[in-house]
């Protein structure tokens, strides 16, 4: 080896050991940031759900109101992250009128709240307020990743409520070979997790995440940080991004367990033998229009867990988009701000 | 004339800074006899025997003035596999505390007197944790083996680029190579049939040692004349028994009234 290659390697080792300290010590000085933006107004909230609308009144709008359902899991602040990382504000620029569910965070009070409480009692709220609030028969839904399941639910149980379905990154098929998130929960004994724990922690979902690929996003994600050093900007959108994917709720004990076992464990989805609050959930009664969006790199649902959607609603307009990206990444990259809010805006706009 | 560092060298001072870290008591671990947290002394071992066997790669490729690398790399990074094999690293780095011999002993006596029914919580308390782990453990051989073929897969790469007469990468590029290296490892390790269903064995045993302390601590806040948790829980019952009927009584969103019912 040359002392050339030597000196080469030392320096690269002390930069990276100097950069990293110092985007430590800016990011010490950052925290912590503010999310969101997009301007909102309350529409509903019963005291912990909240729905929300940004942009205009959609009152006499001729554009059907567009509810935003998320996941249950993470907080919904993602689709507004920051102004150049906002899904919602890019379809209120697109003259949207855009309504978001925050189902905000559960408390022990809230452990026996069941998937009926959710689709039938609180989303149907909402859906309610929306028509009201705007004027609206029936309104778009944009289901995003579990949140996709229950709007999709949702549309099977009360179809005549629903206009449109766009549904993000939404697992429909639990038990493909490559859905790694299904096979870790398939043998987990969830009765014990939440007889144990009432509320299922947001700490432990986020470690479950974590161990789907634990050296990339344990390690090197934070080994990055040196390329970020002296970048504020830049690692501001970091800190941001730490925030949400660390700012889990507990899940409300019953609602978690049903989801896990009757769709993760038992696919009753697909089986055709999911009943929620009573009342079966045949999707050939979904018959709105639906657009299913998925991402080619997804770690958390695979392609392979949202596709098989094609062949159980029984819409006749339907339509896939593939985001050559991940599950992450439609939300936030560079890519997605520029394709996915005009590839569902086009679609709310065709499909009318 | 003083002879040039390995380049080697240089970055694996890196790793056994960070071994050295490792090692370092852990001040909250002091005084207790099981520390409810990582092993400070297992994950030591580990760590200075990867940081170890990697300085010795180093050692030998300034010795060997870089001739024979790749046999040194193989070589060591055998060695390395050994060693990691047998490194009690616990579920995610968790290794729950032993037990002993006189556990053992005190489980197999019976629950007798006023005094029994605490007995038997106890007892109920160490068999969870006994099983957690056992099953811990369980799964820490199967990820200590998949460290190890990561380490072997890391190997075949700097030997590949060594082959090819290329210097090996710069110090982001072996770490980024042994991230991915792992990460292979890992998704081979998760893609076996019995992997994912070990793993769930671990956090039922470990939610299992959970309820088991509960039950433990329900005695305890009973007797000291705290509310336990099956009252906050009837507590919380209630609550939710409030809440539900007032949302139905909630007035619902007006609906738009009906067109024929405007034209009557």
């Amino acid at each position: 080896m040359s002392a050339t290659g030597v000196s080469a390697t030392a320096s690269e080792l002390a930069l990276l050991s100097q950069r990293l300290a110092q985007a430590a010590r800016e990011l010490a000085q950052l925290s912590p940031v503010k999310v969101g933006g997009t301007p909102r107004e309350p529409v509903w909230s019963d005291g912990k759900r909240s729905l929300w609308r940004y942009g205009p009144a959609g009152k006499g709008s001729r554009r059907p109101p567009l509810l935003i359902v998320y996941a249950l899991v993470n907080r919904p602040y993602m689709l507004d992250l920051q102004p150049d990382r906002s899904l919602i504000a890019a379809l209120v620029a697109a003259g949207h009128s855009v309504y978001l569910l925050d189902w905000g965070t559960p408390d022990r009070a809230d452990r026996a709240l069941s998937l009926a409480d959710y689709v039938l009692r609180f989303l149907d709220e909402c859906i309610a307020r929306v028509r009201a609030a705007s004027g609206a028969r029936a309104v778009d839904l944009l289901g995003v990743c579990q949140g996709g399941t229950l709007a999709l639910c949702y549309s099977a149980l009360k179809p005549k409520q629903v206009r449109r379905l766009a549904l993000m990154v939404t697992p429909v098929d639990f038990h493909t070979r490559d859905n790694l998130l299904a096979r870790f929960v398939r043998d987990i004994d969830i009765d014990l997790l939440v007889r144990t724990y009432g509320n299922v922690p947001g700490e432990l979902l986020n470690a479950t995440f974590l161990a789907l690929r634990p050296l990339r996003l344990s390690v090197q994600k934070y080994l990055s940080l040196a390329d970020l050093a002296g970048d504020r900007e830049a690692l501001a959108n970091f800190l941001r991004m730490e925030q949400w994917i660390f700012d889990s709720p507990d899940q409300a004990g019953t609602a978690f367990r049903e989801f896990v076992q009757w769709f993760y464990q038992q696919n009753r989805l697909v089986e055709g033998t999911l009943v929620i609050g009573g009342r079966p959930v045949d999707l050939k009664s979904v018959t709105c229009p639906v657009l299913n969006v998925y991402a080619l790199q997804d770690h958390l649902v695979p392609p392979s867990a949202s596709l098989p959607l094609a062949g159980l609603v029984g819409s006749r307009q339907y339509r896939t988009w593939a985001f050559d990206g991940g599950h992450i990444g439609i939300y936030v990259s560079a890519r997605a701000q520029r394709q996915l809010p005009a590839t569902l805006s086009g679609w709310l706009r065709e499909s009318l | 004339m003083t002879a040039a560092p390995d380049p080697w060298r240089a970055w694996l001072d890196g790793w056994q800074r960070l071994a050295e870290a490792a090692a370092a008591p852990n001040p909250l671990a002091a005084g207790l006899a099981s520390p409810p947290g990582p092993d400070p002394a297992s994950f030591a071992a580990g760590y200075g025997a990867f940081a170890e066997a990697l300085a010795r790669v180093g050692e030998r490729a300034t010795q060997s003035g870089g001739g024979p690398l790749e046999q040194t790399i193989a070589r060591e990074l055998a060695v390395l596999r050994e060693k990691f094999s047998s490194v009690p690293f616990g579920a995610a780095g968790f290794t729950p505390p032993s037990a002993s011999a006189a556990l053992e002993s005190a489980l197999r006596a019976p629950a007798l007197g006023p005094f029994g029914p605490s007995q038997a919580l106890l007892q109920d308390l160490a068999r969870a944790m006994t099983s957690w782990q056992a099953a811990a453990e369980q799964q820490a051989q199967r990820l200590a083996r998949a460290a190890g073929e990561a380490l072997v897969a890391y190997g075949d790469r700097l030997r590949a680029l060594l082959a090819r007469g290329e210097q090996p990468f710069g110090v982001r590029q072996a770490l980024d190579v042994w991230v991915e290296c792992g990460e292979d490892a890992y998704a081979r390790l998760c893609a076996d049939d019995d992997y994912p269903a070990i793993q769930a064995r671990a956090l039922n045993a470990a939610v299992a040692a959970v309820a088991a302390w509960r039950a433990v601590s329900d005695t305890q806040q009973r007797l000291l004349g705290l509310p336990t948790r099956a009252e906050v829980e009837a507590l919380e019952a209630r609550v939710q028994a409030v809440e539900k009927p007032a949302a139905t009584t909630r007035p619902r969103a007006p609906q738009r009234k009906r067109r024929s019912a405007r034209r009557r």
